[in-house]
């Protein structure tokens, strides 16, 4: 009897579908899924974060029918696989605790721009031995990154904005996504830096010509009561302005696939008019 | 009947039944003490006058009129109250605080006419605290205190005064002085209802006397009829001595009876 | 010069008054871009329609308008809850109403409900400060110590604030940490005309219910009893205030979060220049409250913070110290 609700209770505590012993790769948040998703072929995962499959994942199709984890050590540990690959999950001992059980794991150092960001797709690719696809994915990056860069600059003015009313200045992701699409944007003259709530006055004063957004429409996003997002004037300026909705998945990441990003970014000005339809990219 | 009659009072508190079926009446321009052992419901007959206390059954007529059908100015206007040990919760000037027994006369707006601040300054003067009217309540010693609480009482210039023990805590010369603008109020026509533990007091101020035992009134009628040995061996279990002075009686507790 | 204002307690009402329209031009003035008096009147009061019309009209103004509305009721209700309870320590933020108000606030926006009817964000903090203040005075009919009641005060506050970290952990819609922050210390931020014409009226409500009480609360300084024999109603005089305030502050709250010591600080500080009498110090506490939050709320808008500073900060850095203040001062009156 007891010896049978011991078992009971070791098989629950087994992440869904994998069982002891399996060795393969595992992801265990949500940046780190998309690499694993991106090189790695279904059979060879054992398993992904539980936020491979959500709104914001750029591979989320390639998701669909994978076991999922939470990330705790403890499931790590249990499981044994063959290879863990992680960003920021885990904790700050994380590394010491899979080294000291035997599980080798992989943390990509962090990417300040977005070549960086591309080359980084490398450094996990040899990680977990899928070097020729890691070439793959970088030479294509690549080839389309200098495309983008070889547009004509459009000197129009963008704003980054979020339903919570937060922007993205200089130094983000975000803003270098938009200069890689061709566009420039209000940071510098309205001296928004980092990430910070957007300053109606001075968007007032001097408006931009248009706005790129995201989280519009996403279900679990955050509003706070006190940010400017609530705001009439904020809202006008979303209805009188043209807007690229940029979906989420685009921009998780510090910018993964800031050149998907950018792209998007084209088309869709091209779509609204915001470019004529020679500078835009040929499908 | 014209004055303050309350008839056939009852009182509960608590579950407990502090006055049965108390009667007496309080006349315009005379004095009544309403005395007795402690616990015997005085206080409570006071209030319940007044209305401070939830009446069991019996009424309060001021003439014809129920006083309960008064509205709260009105009642106010025609009965005020010396409250005992009453407290000042802010540091007011003396002359504000008198300056408050005027709230009857005022609407929530007025502020107070040349006619209030006559009122005012007259009770003050009657109750010689006039003096140190500038003076913050809360720095005055106990017996300017009470002074100034009664001259609050006063500037109401309502037809009854209804005391509880104004004299407490007093010393002697004050003692007196309370009780000397007492009758003066009563000469000028006020009914004072006054609750007294002095013998002699009672003996001397009050026209008539009101002897209250286990909550019911024992016996009511002139010093003289009430103050007999006899009532006050039962009500109080003591002998007393008495003794004649320029014309005026005087009482004093002797001793404890066995 | 305190005295003859003590006599004259219009003068200081006036000069109370004046120093709020310098306050709330100032207000006006500055922000993200500053402007010049005459850039501001002419955008409040002019026909342009221009980019500063805008920013003067739809985003300065709501914010100083709240600020001055919130600050109003902060002070009015200090002073007469301090009336009412004979206590100088007594306020919305202390007795806890204020807290209980932003609870109901944060259930109507976090659980949905304001997403069905509006109303419900200002109702429900109303209905919140209600429940507190009937604790209160169920406790005061009982035992009115200071000590009771700031005791109480600090149970029903610490009640509310757990409601609220309850409603972050659970609400279908997510809430941040810092959106708890904000609620229970306040801020001004943002704020629409949308949330002036929904609190408003409230508000407004709230302080005609209380017009009067001052000579009350007056009579109330003899005791109970006393002001009673005076003709006063002090059940209904109790009524006015209790349900007032609740108005009053519940509306404040759901559109400024629990912005604290207002109510405790300002008729302290109108005492030193017109004495304690309850009455007189109503109407001056309501213009310094709302000088005070209106002050406060360009503090928080100044360089030196950064624009992190938040309004319910800059307030307990002033109030905390004299609340403590007033408590060493009324030490002897505590027990």
């Amino acid at each position: 009897m007891l010896a049978a609700s011991l078992a009971g209770g070791m098989a629950i505590m087994l992440p869904s579908g994998a069982h002891a012993g399996d060795t393969g790769l595992v992801s265990i948040d949500f940046c780190a899924d998309q690499y694993l998703l991106g090189l790695a072929a279904k059979n060879e995962i054992q398993a992904v974060s539980y936020e491979a499959a959500g709104l914001r994942s750029y591979y989320r199709e390639r998701a669909e029918g994978l076991s999922t984890v939470t990330g705790s050590m403890e499931e790590i540990l249990l499981m044994q696989p063959a290879m863990v690959l992680r960003t920021w999950r885990g904790g700050p001992r994380a590394g010491e605790i899979m080294s000291r059980a035997g599980i080798p794991s992989f943390k990509p150092p962090y990417a300040f721009d977005i070549e960086a960001n591309i080359n980084s797709f490398l450094e996990v690719g040899s990680a977990i031995g899928k070097t020729a696809e890691a070439q793959a994915f970088v030479d294509d990056a690549t080839a389309r990154l200098e495309v983008l860069r070889s547009y004509e600059r459009s000197g129009l003015r963008a704003v980054y904005m979020t339903p919570s009313g937060f922007t993205a200045g200089t130094g983000t992701f975000v803003d270098d996504i938009i200069k890689l699409a061709g566009f420039d944007t209000i940071a510098k003259e309205a001296d928004i830096n980092f990430w910070m709530p957007l300053p109606l006055e001075k968007m007032v004063l001097s408006p931009p010509d248009f706005i790129v957004a995201t989280f519009f429409g996403d279900p679990d996003v955050h509003v706070s009561h006190w940010s400017s997002g609530r705001h009439g004037v904020y809202k006008k300026m979303l209805g009188s302005l043209p807007v690229i909705h940029v979906p989420s998945r685009y921009l998780s990441c510090s910018g993964a696939f800031a050149v998907d990003a950018a792209e998007y970014i084209r088309t869709e000005a091209k779509r609204i008019g915001l470019i004529s339809r020679e500078d835009g990219i040929n499908d | 009947m014209t004055g303050l009659c309350v008839e056939n009072l009852s009182v509960k508190l608590g579950g407990v039944t502090i006055l049965k079926d108390v009667s007496f009446a309080v006349g315009q321009g005379e004095v009544v003490g309403l005395i007795g052992p402690n616990g015997a419901g005085k206080s409570t007959a006071l209030r319940a006058a007044l209305g401070l206390v939830e009446r069991l059954s019996g009424s309060v007529r001021a003439g014809e009129i129920d006083v309960t059908s008064l509205e709260p100015r009105e009642r106010a206007k025609l009965m005020s109250y010396v409250p005992q040990g009453a407290p000042v919760h802010w540091p007011l000037t003396a002359e504000r605080t008198v300056a408050l027994g005027r709230v009857p006369h005022l609407n929530p707006w007025q502020e107070l006419s040349p006619k209030d601040e006559a009122a005012i300054e007259a009770s003050m003067r009657q109750t010689d605290c006039w003096a140190f009217r500038e003076r913050l309540v809360t720095t005055l010693s106990g017996g300017e205190r009470s002074r100034v609480l009664l001259a609050r009482t006063l500037a109401v210039e309502a037809k009854y005064i209804l005391a509880d023990e104004p004299t407490a805590s007093l010393d002697p010369m004050h003692q007196l002085q309370v009780m000397d603008i007492l009758r003066s109020e009563a000469a000028a026509g006020t009914g004072v209802l006054v609750v007294i533990h002095d013998l002699a007091q009672a003996l001397r101020y009050c026209d008539r006397l009101v002897l209250l035992l286990d909550g019911t009134c024992a016996v009511q009628g002139s010093p003289r009829d009430v103050l007999t040995d006899e009532h006050l061996r039962t009500a109080f279990g003591v002998e007393v001595s008495r003794w004649d002075e320029n014309g005026l009686q005087f009482i004093v507790p002797n001793r404890v009876i066995e | 010069m305190i005295k003859s204002l003590s006599d004259r307690p219009w003068a200081l009402n006036f000069i109370l008054l004046a120093g709020l329209v310098v306050a709330g031009v100032m207000s006006g003035m500055f922000g993200q871009v500053n402007l010049s008096p005459a850039q501001f009147f002419g955008a409040l009061f002019g026909s342009a329609d221009n980019n500063l019309t805008i920013i003067v009209r739809e985003l300065r103004l709501p914010r100083i308008l709240i600020g001055i509305l919130a600050g109003a009721t902060l002070g009015y209700t200090g002073a007469a809850l301090q009336g009412l309870l004979r206590n100088p320590l007594a306020d919305p933020g202390v007795i806890g109403v204020s807290a209980s108000a932003g609870l109901g606030a944060v259930i109507a926006i976090y659980m949905g409900v304001s997403a069905l009817f509006e109303l419900a964000v200002p109702l429900m903090a109303m209905g919140g400060a209600l429940v507190a203040t009937l604790i209160l005075m169920t406790l005061a009919a009982r035992d009115s110590s200071i000590l009771t009641l700031i005791l109480a005060g600090i149970g029903i506050s610490s009640l509310a604030t757990a409601g609220v970290s309850l409603v972050m952990n659970f609400a279908p819609s997510p809430m941040s940490l810092q959106d708890m922050v904000l609620w229970m210390l306040g801020s001004l931020e943002n704020r629409t005309f949308d949330d002036l014409v929904l609190a408003g009226p409230f508000i407004l409500l709230g302080w005609a219910i209380m017009i009067g009480v001052g000579q009350g609360l007056n009579a109330l300084s003899l005791g109970s009893e006393a002001a009673y024999s005076l003709g006063v109603n002090v059940k209904a005089l109790r009524w006015r205030v209790v349900l007032g305030t609740a108005l009053s502050v519940g509306a404040a709250v759901s559109v400024c979060g629990a912005v604290g010591f207002v109510g405790l600080v300002v008729p302290h500080f109108v005492r030193a220049f017109i004495g304690y009498e309850p009455r007189r110090l109503l109407l001056p506490s309501a213009i310094s409250g709302a000088l005070l939050m209106t002050l406060a709320d360009i503090v928080t808008r100044l360089p030196i913070g950064h624009g992190q500073l938040r309004l319910g900060v800059v307030m307990a850095v002033i109030g905390a110290p004299v609340f403590i203040y007033i408590i060493f001062k009324t030490r002897e009156s505590m027990r």
